[in-house]
């Protein structure tokens, strides 16, 4: 659950530098928009690396992420100038999403709750499936359709709608404080 | 490459917007699909466990069944045999003896003797059935050569047996359970099988130890074994099944393909046997 405070601490706070550095700042603010991809990217790394079980899949988390920092690099190198990196931002949707099913997979095979969505670890990965599925397709776009104001009208509804449907299933995550209950053994809750 | 290249406005619209449709679809069809899945993995997982502790709670039953038995039998054996034996010396051997003239008393000795003889046989064919000596002092080899010799002395029909390899003993605790699952087989073939021959081949590789009984008579194949596993029935078979399981062993029940004759082969790894 950690790893989620993380997150929204360092949203907030990219967030806040965003706002207040545009003027005073533009460099600051540049940088931390520009890097915002990256370390959402490597901060659900850690996110999914505490929840997979194999070590394969552990392993895969952690060459993809090598890969995608030398790919975002070398991306932002080439490209400099962009208001919006629709497609660092895409493969990262695309990655989230397979880490997601690699993760809900992973329970089908060896469960270890009767209930699942008795497991706040659940409402987050369906929190980043639901956010990553419902703004793909307009994070494709942005970079190239911005000026236009249909859409951008179009981009603010679908990203605050999903934003906040991401944020309702990780406090319900924060509010499911798995009990000792929840962790015994399936056999064991089965038999009591 | 179709979406990022539609540029009219209005595809855009629908491109995003049955897009993301259908994306949320999936996914919100995928996690029901997950919910439901994983619980009914889960119950099959509870149902697979509930028949196994089934199964083992009967092999127990089974275990305690044939040792009551076997202290029944003992019992029985020395109640009707070795008591009454031991009371017959006793009356010959009472203080009016030396009452008797010599030659009575001598007579009265000696049927004693033959007496006390009897019992000291008896209780050595008690012990025998606990622990034969032959498997302590000689190994698995020479216990199941006597058992078969023992069979063949009957007349019932012909049992042989060949050792390949045998210089490497296993445990002496792991041939006990070696020789009484022998024993038990050897024991149903008799009683059920009506088989004129039996025949018993022991080999080996470097890890494992391998049984194998032939019998031309009428046995069980693996699919009617596992029948008879969840069922009351088949103490022997039972027993059978709890020796093998201790000893961390395979065995099967199969027919050959000539169907000529039924073999059981028993698998053995040395590591948990040696």
């Amino acid at each position: 659950m950690w790893v989620v405070y993380l997150f929204i601490i360092y949203s907030i706070l990219s967030h806040v530098i965003s706002t207040f550095s545009i003027r005073r700042f533009p460099i600051i603010h540049n940088l931390n928009e520009a890097s915002y991809t990256l370390f959402e990217f490597l901060i659900f790394v850690l996110l999914f690396n505490k929840l997979f079980k194999s070590t394969r899949s552990q392993n895969l988390l952690k060459i993809t992420a090598i890969l995608f920092s030398i790919f975002w690099i070398s991306y932002k190198v080439t490209f400099q100038k962009q208001d919006f990196d629709s497609i660092p931002i895409a493969i990262e949707s695309l990655l989230i999403l397979i880490f997601s099913l690699i993760y809900l997979f992973e329970q089908i095979k060896t469960p270890d709750s009767l209930f699942i969505y008795t497991k706040p670890a659940f409402w987050i990965v369906t929190g980043l499936l639901i956010y990553t599925a419902g703004t793909f397709f307009i994070f494709i776009y942005a970079q190239t359709r911005m000026q236009d104001d249909f859409f951008v009208r179009q981009y603010v509804t679908i990203n605050t709608v999903f934003y906040f449907s991401r944020n309702v299933m990780f406090s319900i995550a924060m509010l499911l404080k798995p009990s000792k209950k929840a962790e015994i053994n399936i056999y064991e809750e089965h038999w009591n | 490459m179709f979406l990022l290249q539609a540029s009219n406005q209005q595809n855009v619209s629908y491109v995003v917007y049955f897009g993301t449709f259908g994306m949320l679809l999936l996914a919100i069809g995928l996690i029901i699909f997950i919910i439901f899945h994983q619980r009914k993995v889960i119950q099959y997982q509870l149902r697979m466990r509930q028949m196994e502790e089934d199964q083992q709670k009967l092999m127990l039953q089974a275990s305690i069944l044939s040792q009551e038995e076997e202290r029944q039998r003992i019992a029985a054996d020395l109640h009707d045999d070795a008591g009454p034996l031991l009371a017959t010396v006793r009356l010959y051997l009472n203080e009016n003896l030396i009452h008797q003239d010599t030659a009575t008393q001598l007579q009265s000795i000696y049927n004693a003797k033959q007496i006390i003889d009897d019992t000291i046989q008896l209780i050595r064919n008690i012990s025998h059935s606990l622990m034969p000596p032959t498997l302590k002092n000689f190994g698995l080899e020479s216990a199941i050569n006597d058992l078969f010799q023992k069979i063949n002395g009957s007349g019932s029909l012909n049992a042989s047996c060949r050792f390949h390899d045998y210089r490497r003993r296993l445990k002496l605790e792991s041939e006990l359970s070696v020789f009484r699952i022998v024993q038990e087989l050897v024991n149903n073939i008799l009683k059920h099988s009506h088989a004129s021959f039996i025949h018993l081949t022991q080999n080996r590789t470097e890890n494992i130890f391998y049984l194998r009984l032939h019998h031309d008579g009428e046995g069980l194949t693996q699919a009617e074994v596992e029948k008879l596993k969840n069922t009351p029935q088949g103490l022997g078979l039972k027993n059978i099944q709890s020796r093998i399981k201790i000893l961390n062993a395979k065995i099967l029940f199969e027919r050959d393909p000539s169907n000529t004759y039924y073999k059981v082969t028993i698998e053995l790894p040395y590591e948990t046997a040696s």
